[in-house]
């Protein structure tokens, strides 16, 4: 047993002359980001059996501006994703589904582009700002009220919403203005909020229109 | 609180990290499975819009749909046309010249108002004991009148004050017209 044990210890020494920099995984995490994030995806439907949470699936999770760079660049961009497709980048820990507890009391920002033809060509370079806004934590100041950010590729329109743990208006309008400025929209192009319980309910109007 | 801009994180781009290829790459195929799906739907419900079900082979081995423009007889996709000889009624005329179906229909009553049938055919034998009053309410009709009808009824040639004071060029030109 000691003889084991001394073999296995063999290589420690305080002379150790690795460090952070030279391991290829901590390497890679140099910019640290402020939190873990989920990428998750949603499937659609291609056989009748499928329900929501089949379709709903985490794709990968990452914590620094490297490894999100390396994610983005090897999955499809917006653009090529198919109809009923959904990208969700959540903190790590949050579902993104109304019901999980860091949602259920919150709600959504939201714009649906409803021009294809037009959208298809920026589309890309918006969703792209939005996930940057969002990991490098700039779509707030310290309200921490974003969860994640989703978008939507739909027949009739392409939607970028981004998710919020509660519904306190003051602390929403900063999130409304930098996701308007985000999305580079004009003047005419309102953003609105709704809740996930109104959202729920049938012929709601959106809580506030920025 | 550790933040970013949009600036400094683009910066970073060069830096880009993998962190599991495996999981990306099988990401992807799900991705494209799903497109190729799509694909074929999309196929499936054009051939079903613009075809009539039935296919062929072609030259070289393909699935191919039938088209629109140069489509199956109806017949081959089952649902074949009714070719059975349907039963000819005879009529059969008597010397008034009243026509009776032999086999009169159920539906309409065969079995009844015989009677009164004869009794009515033999009514009308004598034309003379006939009076015909038009009932003049029921000679007009109801329908609003069109006004364009009016307009066209209108007399075309009007009243020309030239052709009046006997000006014969302008004779002319209203023949050329």
């Amino acid at each position: 047993m000691s003889e084991e044990l001394t073999n296995k210890t063999e290589e420690l020494t305080l002379e150790n002359n690795d460090t952070v920099l030279s391991n290829k995984e901590e390497f890679t995490a140099k910019h640290p980001l402020n939190n873990k994030w989920t990428l998750w995806y949603t499937k659609p439907q291609v056989t009748r059996n499928e329900n929501w949470h089949d379709l709903l699936k985490p794709v990968i999770t990452f914590s620094s501006v490297e490894e999100f760079w390396g994610i983005y660049n090897s999955i499809p961009p917006a653009n090529q994703l198919p109809l009923k497709s959904d990208y969700h980048l959540f903190k790590e820990g949050i579902k993104p589904e109304w019901e999980d507890e860091k949602n259920s009391k919150g709600g959504r920002w939201q714009y649906a582009f409803t021009n294809k033809r037009e959208v298809t060509s920026v589309i890309n370079d918006l969703w792209l700002r939005g996930l940057l806004s969002v990991i490098g934590e700039t779509i707030e100041d310290d309200e921490d009220e974003v969860n994640g950010i989703v978008l939507n590729i739909r027949k009739q329109a392409i939607r970028i919403g981004i998710w919020t743990k509660d519904c306190d208006e003051v602390k929403l309008k900063t999130v409304g203005e930098r996701l308007r400025k985000v999305l580079r929209l004009s003047e005419d192009q309102k953003i609105d909020f709704m809740s996930h319980d109104d959202s729920n309910k049938k012929g709601s109007e959106p809580q506030i229109l920025l | 609180m550790v933040k970013y801009t949009e600036e400094q994180l683009i910066e970073y781009q060069e830096e880009a990290h993998v962190p599991q290829p495996q999981i990306l790459d099988a990401f992807n195929k799900m991705v494209e499975s799903v497109k190729e799906h799509a694909a074929a739907e999309f196929e499936k419900q054009k051939n079903i819009k613009w075809g009539n079900g039935d296919t062929y082979i072609d030259e070289r081995g393909n699935e191919r749909s039938y088209h629109h423009m140069n489509r199956r007889r109806a017949s081959r996709t089952g649902t074949k046309p009714n070719l059975r000889k349907k039963s000819v009624d005879a009529v059969h005329v008597d010397e008034d010249g009243w026509a009776t179906m032999s086999k009169p229909k159920k539906s309409f009553g065969a079995e009844e108002g015989v009677e009164e049938r004869t009794k009515f055919r033999e009514g009308l034998k004598d034309a003379s004991q006939i009076k015909v009053r038009p009932n003049n309410k029921n000679l007009g009709s109801s329908k609003a009148v069109d006004p364009r009808d009016i307009i066209s009824d209108k007399p075309t040639t009007s009243f020309n004050a030239f052709a009046a004071l006997g000006d014969d060029s302008d004779d002319d030109d209203e023949d050329d017209e």
